[in-house]
């Protein structure tokens, strides 16, 4: 959906050699993007996407994918105790919520802030509120 | 306050004017039914728009600018009058939010966009009152 890498393009004209080359500035987001990336992944790695974690595991793969993030090589197979999947999820709707509230770059600001919402929306979440 | 950030406060009031209008008539409409969870979730969620519409209104008037007006009447759909029909447009107007709030956040910073992600997030968990199911990104 998006990349923080395309938010910080420099307009230079790349025929044009008499110009000292500049050096593109790093990417503000980088770091929030990366961490919103590591966050989701670490999810899919955790939950089997088999039965009763099947849904949650789809949920967070289509948001790793919303922010253009690499599923994990390998997932586990082991079912994860429900108290530690609703405590992992809330923990991860307050670094979305966090990171939503830091991204400098509004588009990406709002994917984070989805992300967010999409997870307190889980059952899983909510059964245990 | 930059012209983005104006327009996108001015576009979720225009949305919350909408909402309370339709769920005030489907507040009328539910009233005919029997007391159920769905009356109490549209009392609520009326209840939530109008706070809402009174502060963005706020907002954007101590930005220097008027708030834009609610329309004369906005359209509802028919019939509207079993549970099921009432819920459905409950959840309509829901969604619409959701959509309007997430273009907020991304068209504001700090304590706007602060504001912004508390409603998407309250608006989209509220959604299963209507018959919304759990979404991956709501509100894309």
């Amino acid at each position: 959906m998006l990349a923080a890498g395309s938010l910080t393009s420099c307009d230079l004209d790349p025929d044009d050699t008499s110009k000292p080359r500049a050096v593109p500035s790093p990417d503000p987001d980088q770091e929030v993007l990366d961490a919103a990336r590591a966050e989701l992944a670490g999810l899919v790695h955790r939950l089997p996407a088999t039965g009763r974690t099947a849904s949650l595991a789809a949920v967070h793969r289509e948001q790793l994918d919303a922010l253009q993030g690499d599923l994990p090589a390998t997932v586990r197979h082991r079912h994860p105790g429900r108290a530690w999947v609703a405590r992992r999820e809330r923990r991860a709707a307050d670094r979305f919520e966090r990171w939503a509230l830091e991204a400098q770059n509004g588009d990406l600001a709002r994917v984070l802030a989805s992300i967010c919402a999409g997870i307190r929306m889980q059952p899983e979440l909510r059964e245990s509120a | 306050m930059t012209t983005d950030r104006v327009d996108a406060l001015q576009q979720t009031l225009a949305a919350e004017h909408a909402a309370v209008f339709v769920y005030a008539a489907l507040g009328g409409r539910a009233s005919a039914l029997p007391p159920s969870p769905l009356r109490e979730a549209l009392d609520a969620a009326y209840a939530a728009h109008l706070e809402r519409r009174d502060q963005l209104r706020t907002m954007i008037g101590s930005a220097g600018v008027d708030p834009v007006a609610a329309e004369p009447a906005y359209r509802l759909p028919s019939p509207l009058d079993t549970a099921a029909q009432i819920s459905e447009e409950a959840l309509r107007v829901e969604r619409a939010c959701v959509t309007t709030y997430a273009g907020l956040v991304a068209a504001t910073t700090d304590t706007e966009r602060r504001w912004a992600l508390d409603a998407l997030v309250a608006t989209a968990v509220g959604e299963q009152a209507f018959g919304g199911t759990p979404e991956a990104l709501p509100g894309l």
